[in-house]
């Protein structure tokens, strides 16, 4: 049985400690002190409260793979451990596009992923350009 | 003598025939009804299955009260997620609504129905699932309730059901829910379970057979729905 996970307490406390007034998911971003400063903060104007429609999810999926594939090509096995400089402009557009709770949830089954792959010896492909 | 009894020859190879063809026919409709028996146990045997299934109370797109009933004599899909969901529930619909595609090309529009039902009661309001369902298969019926009606729904259907009671605005968090969508007979009773590694194809494969087996043991007339 696959699920989703449950966000920790500790990321949602920090997500609703930071709200600003017009902050909601998915597109406000708070960088709190818990977490790794690769992304700069950068709030989305209009927040809407509704959840993301398929064009909205289908453009964070892209966002998202770019950013899995900068990690693949720089040789980056934990996403969100790619060190300062690496990935900037990918992480960026990510998680403007996804949210942070989607990017904690992808980011954890690809770190689960490339664990995985790491252990049978299996190397992904690198992307092209 | 032989000429003597002849006509008592001809009535007894014809009583014989008779008796034979008699005996024939009977076995075969036996058998017949035996073969039918059995068809019908298969398709609705609940030796060895899972209670999935019960009554619920929920409320569809448009705000009107929408129970288990208003699906008997239906054969559904039923997806359990919430809106705001990454991947996973939108990708598990999308591939129900190819199923549903592919019955209703061979059935008919209606055939089958796609319902979605949310876990996520704080966050999925009507005009949410609305919204949501539009993306998603034209006859597909989305179901939202308030929190105890979404759990007594998801109790039913043996539904991990996590959502947080008290959820504060903007708070934003995922739903642990199982991913599995269910295919209903038009009794209400559980049929199979679909996962991810399942294909729309075979979903439509095993819905298409359970429907033909259960027409074969005589329809929704026969179960009296």
């Amino acid at each position: 049985m696959y699920s989703a996970r449950l966000v920790s307490k500790t990321s949602l406390g920090s997500i609703f400690n930071q709200s600003r007034g017009n902050a909601m998911w998915p597109f406000s971003s708070s960088s709190s002190p818990n977490e790794p400063s690769t992304s700069a903060s950068s709030s989305t104007s209009a927040t809407p409260t509704t959840a993301p429609n398929r064009e909205q999810r289908a453009a964070c999926w892209k966002a998202r793979d770019e950013y899995f594939d900068c990690l693949i090509k720089n040789r980056v096995t934990v996403p969100g451990e790619e060190g300062p400089g690496v990935c900037k402009g990918e992480v960026k557009v990510y998680e403007q596009k996804c949210g942070k709770t989607w990017m904690e949830h992808f980011n954890k089954r690809k770190e689960t992923e490339l664990k995985q792959q790491a252990l049978i010896g299996y190397r992904p492909p690198t992307p092209g350009r | 003598m032989l000429t003597d009894s002849k006509p008592a020859t001809w009535k007894a190879a014809l009583l014989f025939v008779a008796t034979g063809a008699g005996l024939y026919f009977y076995f075969e409709n036996e058998k017949e009804k035996l073969r039918l028996k059995k068809i019908a146990e298969q398709s609705t045997k609940s030796i060895g299955k899972p209670s999935i299934g019960g009554p619920f109370n929920l409320v569809d797109a448009d705000g009107k009260p929408f129970t288990d009933q208003d699906l008997r004599g239906k054969w559904t899909l039923m997806y359990f997620g919430f809106t705001h969901c990454p991947d996973i529930c939108p990708e598990e619909l999308d591939k129900m609504g190819a199923a549903v595609d592919l019955i209703e090309q061979k059935h008919g529009l209606g055939a089958v129905l796609p319902v979605f039902i949310s876990v996520d009661p704080a966050r999925d309001s009507v005009p949410q699932v609305k919204q949501y369902i539009q993306d998603f298969h034209p006859r597909m019926i989305g179901l939202t309730g308030d929190y105890e009606s979404v759990k007594r729904a998801c109790k039913s259907y043996r539904v991990y059901f996590s959502s947080p009671p008290n959820v504060k605005p903007g708070e934003d968090y995922l739903v642990d829910h199982s991913i599995f969508f269910y295919l209903m007979d038009p009794l209400g009773q559980f049929v199979d379970a679909f996962g991810k590694a399942t294909s729309a194809h075979e979903v439509s494969v095993k819905t298409m057979d359970a429907m033909k087996r259960w027409e074969a043991a005589g329809g929704n007339k026969a179960a009296g729905v």
